[in-house]
Formats: structure tokens, sequence, C-alpha cells
């Protein structure tokens, strides 16, 4: 029994990861029809954030080794501040273009955010020490957990909930909502293109922010391309969950997630090895009884 | 148009390659040069670029008349003449893969245009490959800087292709027989990180080795994907296997495999794990705070100054006065005992035709590089059976010398027919 709850916690905590991260990318989908590969390195160049400036081969933390307190705002700032900068640079001139320039920008600004990270600090991979207490575990009952596996739980909940009073409840989710629906419609009743695609990657920027320290708080080490798996099982939870619609991105994450740890946990020794291939099959079966996604939006019925 | 475009470029290929063929033989005064298609710049640079400055050095000693360890080597007439093959210099010519593949194969080919007749590629052979191939089809000789993947030699890529490295299958073989006999471990555990080949290779000598030796039990394996952000569920199946193993073989690297081992600390296992040189000395430390119970085998030493040998000293000695700092691994010596092992061949072909040179390496058997002994033979173009040096960190931050250690059996690249 207590090994069923330790899969439990195990396959919820990674599906929470993965839902952080999808609603990143279902979010800038949802408004610009963005599909945003450089959400990616929004997390590595957080997690990379905390050992600037040292660039030697075993770095020194500088907003890594701050207070807690201190080093969460630091990092957040950070990831907003070059989330809005992409938009800014490199997605704004290309406003009203079709999905494929999007997606081939996006594709570019990852490539050049890439090689800024190798450029500074090589290719080789750096260790970094953050939140060791998280990650060591805690027990309770006959349950031994690590911290860090919580606090993703509990992350993903608040900023779920959050995200959805923001959109629910005030002017500016209410105004970010109606431009996803129909985003010329919304533009005729006065909502501000720039204000609105602009909030849409600052709050990219902040769930990135907070999956990259979730992440190197898990790991201990940085590589420029330590985002890279994760940002494409993001981008096929928002598939699974349906294109365009938050709660199908979080949901869709969250189903990959537990799909792996249960798969990683029931399929035979000889089987691990292809355990991906289980997951995407089962992406696929979803996709067959339901082509459309878990949720479908009405903007994505409108463009098929 | 465009045909008569292709039809003139293809001419001009033709003439260049004609000039290639048809420039007169090199001078006794001309260089001799060694190319380097290697990544200096993403993700292969944590093993190629330690090799790349070995090589640098060794190519610099020669010209200066100061190799190493020239005299156990028999090339004492090297340094006297301060060149090879009678005076004649090395000079590297450099291409940067970029880790890329694509970028792999036009640095082949462009170390071949330029000149070099013998030319290192990256550390591994998917990496490494398209380099080499474009290396063995003009019949140059390629050698890997630390390839460890026993299809990289004639068998998989062509027969003037070699590595400097250990197989990893023979790298699996020699920490399963010093995890047996010199610290008396008979219960295993390996958990495999199944994303490139010579992981697998790794884990697949190890847990081969194992079985085969009397009383000891494999209670168990498991397997997970470098860059999976958690390995929760291998940890919980792993806390369910009875009794304790007594070490736990991680075959993987980093960055996945420091990953995996912060979480394995973390959730308070604490059996000894063991480790093979993919991961790369002590610089990722930091990202398991505390290491202990860590035995980790590789190359050489370069982290106990107490342990160097002679020759380990002057060597580093030289590296830090050139980049002042000491090397972060050990697959530096790999570098430097490339072009020890060019020297000693082109000293004893007595010329620079690759066919030569390949035939004067198959010849070696236990040349004392500064890496440690190194056979090639006619069809084992990897070494299966060098000394393996062993180290420890046991909660002090570092890694500390125990002992090199000699598998009693070697690993036989005639099992790799059969995987074909």
């Amino acid at each position: 029994m207590t090994f069923f709850f330790q899969i439990v916690i195990d396959a919820v905590s990674l599906g929470s990861l993965y839902a952080l991260t999808a609603l990143g990318i279902g979010l800038l989908f949802g408004i610009l029809r963005l599909i945003n590969f450089a959400h990616g390195n929004f997390i590595t160049i957080g997690a990379y954030a905390l050992i600037v400036p040292s660039t030697a081969v075993v770095a020194t933390p500088f907003i890594g080794a701050w207070a807690w307190f201190l080093m969460i705002p630091a990092i957040i700032a950070i990831v907003i501040v070059v989330a809005l900068g992409t938009e800014r640079i490199a997605f704004r001139p290309l406003r009203g273009a079709n999905m494929s320039s999007l997606l081939i920008a996006s594709f570019a600004v990852s490539y050049v955010l890439d090689h800024v990270i190798i450029l500074i600090f090589t290719g080789r991979p750096k260790a970094v020490n953050v939140g060791a207490e998280l990650a060591r575990h805690i027990s309770f009952l006959d349950l031994r957990v690590p911290a860090i596996q919580l606090v993703t739980i509990a992350a993903a909940i608040i900023l779920l909930g959050g995200l959805a009073l923001f959109l629910k409840r005030t002017s500016y989710g209410i105004q970010m909502r109606a431009a996803a629906e129909d985003f010329d419609t919304a533009r005729l009743l006065g909502v501000r293109a720039n204000t609105v695609i602009a909030l849409a990657f600052a709050i990219s920027g902040l769930l990135a922010a907070v999956v990259s320290l979730i992440f190197i708080t898990q790991t201990g080490i940085l590589s420029f391309r330590m985002s890279l798996n994760l940002v494409i099982v993001a981008f096929i939870s928002t598939v699974i969950g349906g294109i365009g619609s938050l709660v199908g991105a979080a949901a869709g994450g969250f189903l990959v997630g537990v799909a792996s740890v249960v798969l990683q946990t029931v399929l035979p020794d000889d089987y691990k090895l292809t355990r991906d291939a289980f997951v995407f099959g089962f992406v696929v079966l979803v996709l067959i009884f339901r082509p459309d996604g878990l949720i479908v939006t009405r903007a994505v019925r409108e463009r098929v | 148009m465009i045909r008569s475009v292709l039809l003139a470029s293809g001419l001009a290929v033709a003439l260049c390659i004609g000039g290639l063929v048809a420039t007169p033989k090199a001078s006794a005064d001309e260089p001799i040069v060694i190319g380097q298609a290697l990544d200096f710049s993403n993700w292969m640079l944590t093993y190629d670029g330690q090799p790349q400055r070995g090589m640098e050095i060794a190519v610099e000693d020669v010209n200066a008349g100061d190799l190493i360890a020239a005299e156990e080597l028999g090339l004492t007439e090297v340094n006297e003449a301060k060149g090879v093959l009678g005076g004649r210099k090395l000079e590297l010519i450099k291409c940067d893969t970029k880790a890329d593949r694509e970028q792999g194969a036009k640095c082949g080919a462009e170390m071949v245009q330029g000149g070099a007749k013998f030319a290192a590629f990256s550390c591994d052979y998917d990496m490494g490959g398209p380099a080499a191939l474009q290396y063995a089809a003009a019949g140059i000789v390629g050698v890997s800087v630390c390839g460890s993947d026993p299809k990289i030699g004639v068998q998989g890529i062509g027969p003037t292709i070699f590595t400097m490295s250990t197989a990893a299958n023979a790298q699996g073989y020699v920490l399963a027989e010093w995890a047996y006999k010199q610290k008396g471990w008979r219960n295993a555990y390996s958990l495999l990180d199944n994303s490139i080949e010579y992981d697998k290779s790794l884990c697949i000598g190890f847990d081969e080795r194992w079985e085969e030796m009397a009383g000891a039990k494999l209670l168990g394996k498991d397997v997970f994907k470098q860059d999976d952000p958690s390995i929760s569920a291998q940890i919980t199946a792993y806390k369910a296997i009875s009794p304790e193993p007594d070490v736990m073989m991680i075959c993987s690297y980093i960055p996945g495999g420091a990953s995996a081992l912060r979480q394995i600390r973390a959730a308070g296992i604490e059996t000894p794990v063991l480790t093979s040189e993919s991961f790369a000395g002590q610089f990722w430390f930091d990202s398991v705070p505390g290491l202990a119970n860590y035995y980790h085998g590789t190359h050489g030493n370069v982290f106990s100054p107490e342990n160097f040998t002679a020759d380990e000293k002057e060597f580093l000695d030289k590296y830090q006065a050139k980049y002042g700092e000491m090397p972060p691994s050990s697959h530096v010596y790999l570098g430097y005992s490339m072009v020890q092992a060019y020297v000693k061949a082109l000293q004893q072909a007595g010329t620079d035709e690759p066919m030569e040179i390949v035939k004067a390496m198959e010849t070696f058997n236990d040349v004392a590089l500064l890496i440690g002994p190194t056979t090639w033979t006619a069809d084992t173009h990897i070494q299966n059976r060098r000394p393996w040096t062993f180290f420890e960190a046991q909660g002090d931050g570092k890694l500390s010398f125990i002992e090199k250690f000699r598998a009693e059996k070697a690993w036989d690249i005639g099992q790799l027919k059969a995987w074909d």
C-alpha cells in the first residue's frame, strides 16, 4: 500500500511539472497561435541566472546563494524580462503572420538563446546546488517523499488556481480570454493588443521561472539542453489537452507525467527501455478517440 | 543553366581533387598535418575539449624537442631532431563540429582537404562517426580522442579508424572485477541511462562480467533517460529491493547522471555507487552535496597530486603553464597519447603514408603511452584491457586516488561481430 501511495505521489508530482510547463506554452498558443519552442530557453535561462556572473568550470552561485525570498523573485523577474524581450524583438514584428512563420521564428529565438548560453558558459554542464533541503526526503506515516515533489504539486495547484482566478475575475484576464477566443473582434471592442500579448508573455515567463527553480532543485545541474525534453513533452501535452485550452494543457501535461511514471513502474524490465514508445502510443490513442484533444476550443475548430 | 553550373562546379571539384592527388611528394621540411574535427563549442566539449588541449601540448612538445617519455617509447631521435621523420614539424588544423553530425561530415572533409593524413574525431560513435566516415573514405588514419563504443574501428567504420579509449564493455568488465575483488561486493544493481550507445555497452559489460563471477548476484536493474526530469519511480522501485544491494552501478553521463545521483542520495539511499569515465571528474560535485560512498573508474589520475607518476606530473606542469588551471578530467591524457602514438608509428614506418601508419599502429603491444599501456591489433582498434584508475569521494567534495587496476579478463571484440 505504501508502495502504491509512493507511486501516486511520484506520478502526481511529475504530472504537475509537465502541467506547469504545458501551461506556459498553452497560454501563448491560445492568444497568439504561437507554439513557443523558446519556452524551454526561458526555463534554461532561469536556471543559469542562478550562477551569473560566474562562468568557471565549477561555478559559484551569485543569485543562487541569496535567501530564497530574494532568489525566487529575482529569477522570476529575470525570466519575465527575457520573455518580454523576445516578444518585443522577435515576435511583435511578426504580429499577424501565419502560424508556421511564428513557429519558425520561435525556433530561431530558441537557437539564438541556446547559443548565447553556449557563448557565455560553454557547452559543459555546470553543477549548482540550490534548495538542497527541499531535495531531501521527508517522512510521514510510512511514506518517504522528497519535499520538492510536494512543492511541485503545491506550485501547480497555486499557479493553476491563480491563473484561473486572474482570467475569470480581472479585467485583464477577461481581455486575454477575449483575445484568445477571437483576437480581431476583441481588438474592435477596445482590447489593447500590445498589453494583452505582453501580459501573456510575462505570465509564461513567470511559469517558466517556477519550472526552472523546481527543475534545478531536483536535478542540481545546468546544461543548455536541460529543458529540451520538458518542452517537447509540454508541447505534446497541449496537443492532447486540446490546443488553445489552458485547462486542457494542464490536464494533458498531468496525464503524460502520470502515464510515464505508471509505465516506468509496471512495464517488465525488457520493455522499460521503450517506455516512451508506450507513452506516445497512449498519446496516439487519445488523439484517435479525441482528434481535437481532450478539451476542444472554438478557436481551434474554426481554424481546422 | 543549372545543369551547366553543376557541370562547371563538378569539373572544378574534379580539378581540385586532381590537383591534390598530383601534388608532388611532401618535401622533408614540410610540416606533417594533424587534423582535429572536434567539438570546440557545444555539449561534446565536456569530452572533446580536454583531449584537444592534450594534443596541442604534444604537438608543441614534439616541435620543441621535449616529448614526454621519449626514451621509454624509443623516440629520443624525435626530441633530438625537434621533429618527426628527420625533423619535420607537426602542425594542427582544426574544425569545430559543434556536436552536429552534418557539421562533423563537413569538418572531416575539411581535414582531408587540408592535407591531414592523420586526424582526430569526436569522442562518440554517433557524434564522431560522420567525420570518421570522411577519413575512412579518403583512406587517411582517423582516431577518436575518447570514443568508447567498440563500433569505432575496423568493424564499424573502416580499416584506418582507431580510438584511443577503452571499449565501454571492457570498462564494464574492469569495474565489475574491481568491485568484486577489491571491495568484496557480491550483490549488485545496475541503473542504465539508455540514451546513448556507450551507456548500454557499459552496463552490458558490467552485468555480463558480474554474473560470471562466483557468488556474485545482480539483484536488479532499471533504466532511465538522460533528460528525465525525475527518476522518482526508479528510486521507489529500488527501495523495494531486498536485501539492499552492496553496490549500484550507474551507466550514464553528465548532466543526467549527476541529476540521477542527486535524487538517489536525497532519497536517503547511501549504497556505494560505481561510475565510469563518462562521469568525467569532479566538476559536477556541487550537484550532490556531501557526496560519499562514491567510486569512480576512469582513464587516469589528474586529481590526486601525491599519486602522479613522473610523466603525469611533467605533463600537468606543462598544462598548467599553458592554460593556467588543472585539467578537469583525465581525458586530457588521451590527446597527448594520440600524438605520441602517431609519432611512434611515423618513426616506425619511416613514412606518413596512412596504410603504413595503420600497420605500425597495429603492432603496438602494451606501448607505454602517457595514458597507459596501449595495444592495437589488426581487428581490435580499441583498448580492451588497459588498467583503469579508481577513485573515491567520501564527503570531502573531491576524488581521492585508490589504485590502478587491470582486469583479468579482456573483453573480446568478437562479441561485437555476433551482434551485427
